[in-house]
């Protein structure tokens, strides 16, 4: 197996669950844009370029699965912060099932007992 | 973007200019994706003394990377004259057009209908700061320069009509007293009847006079 080949498959599996990771560090607490880069920043494994966040945002809110408020902030100009909607509740839980059920299958393959 | 030195804050405008162009015709809304991107910077950049210099910003927008890197390839068609319209002129920035167009029209013929085009735009100024607050978006110098002028117009003619309002029509009335005792009597009802109801309704005096007597919190009155 080649280099580009590991590269473009680790890439293409971050891509997948960054969907389900943002979901889920909305529902841990509300964050600004770069509170949010920053937790994600720390889930081992999950190597995005910050940038990546933004239009991913952009797209949940316009399919009303993330809202945005802005708020003022002590240490400077106002946050905008986002906040999962009941529609990013429910997408979040649906996801879970999801990767559950293909984590489940995919050791299960691994091992052989399949 | 103060906070930036000019060298900082070019290196900024680069990188939002590359982003916007290969943003031309997707699903995404380039205003707020940049909001978002200048919101990054300014809380990454927080902790540093001011000016932040163009080195520190450099190394933010080398984390965030390359915005062909991040943007994927349906936001990146080939720009078309009709898309690029549609990008630079989102509906907040309509909006706040009309206000200006409405606050134009208003004082141009003010003497007669003026007045009503003025109330219009201050309508339309009103419904402008709600749909960016409602959209989570800040409203942007220009959008300000924009819809503010109705907004300080109303609130003046509200503000002169709260104060002096009444004399005209105290100096009018005949009671059996001396006149400064009319005038001082009405005008204490009056402004104590103005007082309960800014006190009962707190919600009218924050929205008539914003932004001349209002706390102002960035776009948010």
């Amino acid at each position: 197996m080649n280099d580009s080949f590991r590269d473009n498959w680790t890439t293409q599996l971050r891509k997948g669950v960054l969907e389900m990771s943002v979901l889920a560090a909305l529902r841990e607490e509300r964050r600004y844009g770069y509170d949010l880069v920053q937790r994600l920043g720390q889930l081992p494994g999950l190597v995005i370029r910050d940038g990546t966040v933004y239009p991913l945002l952009n797209r949940m809110k316009k399919d009303g699965l993330v809202r945005s408020e802005l708020e003022e902030s002590p240490e400077g100009p106002a946050r905008k912060y986002y906040q999962l909607t009941n529609a990013g509740q429910d997408a979040l839980e649906w996801m879970q099932g999801e990767w559950l059920t293909l984590v489940e299958g995919l050791t299960e393959l691994t091992r052989g007992e399949g | 973007m103060d906070r930036l030195t000019p060298r900082a804050r070019a290196l900024l405008r680069d990188y939002l200019d590359d982003m916007r162009s290969l943003m031309t015709a997707g699903d995404l809304d380039a205003e707020e994706v940049e909001e978002d991107i200048r919101d990054h910077v300014l809380a990454a950049t927080a902790e540093y003394q001011e000016p932040v210099d163009a080195d520190v910003v450099a190394q933010v927008l080398r984390e965030l990377g390359p915005p062909s890197r991040w943007l994927s390839r349906d936001d990146s068609p080939a720009p078309d004259p009709a898309s690029e319209g549609k990008r630079r002129f989102d509906g907040l920035r309509m909006m706040a057009g009309a206000v200006f167009v409405a606050t134009v029209v208003g004082l141009a013929v003010f003497p007669w209908v003026g007045p009503l085009a003025l109330l219009v735009a201050w309508a339309l100024a009103r419904a402008t700061m709600a749909h960016a607050r409602e959209a989570g978006r800040s409203l942007g110098p220009l959008n300000q320069w924009l819809i503010y002028p109705p907004l300080v117009l109303v609130a003046l003619a509200a503000l002169a009509l709260i104060l002096v309002g009444p004399i005209r029509i105290l100096m009018a009335v005949s009671l059996p007293l001396p006149r400064w005792a009319t005038l001082a009597a009405g005008l204490a009802a009056w402004y104590g009847m103005v007082a309960l109801v800014g006190r009962l309704f707190p919600s009218i005096p924050r929205l008539v006079l914003f932004p001349v007597f209002s706390p102002r919190s960035g776009d948010r009155p």
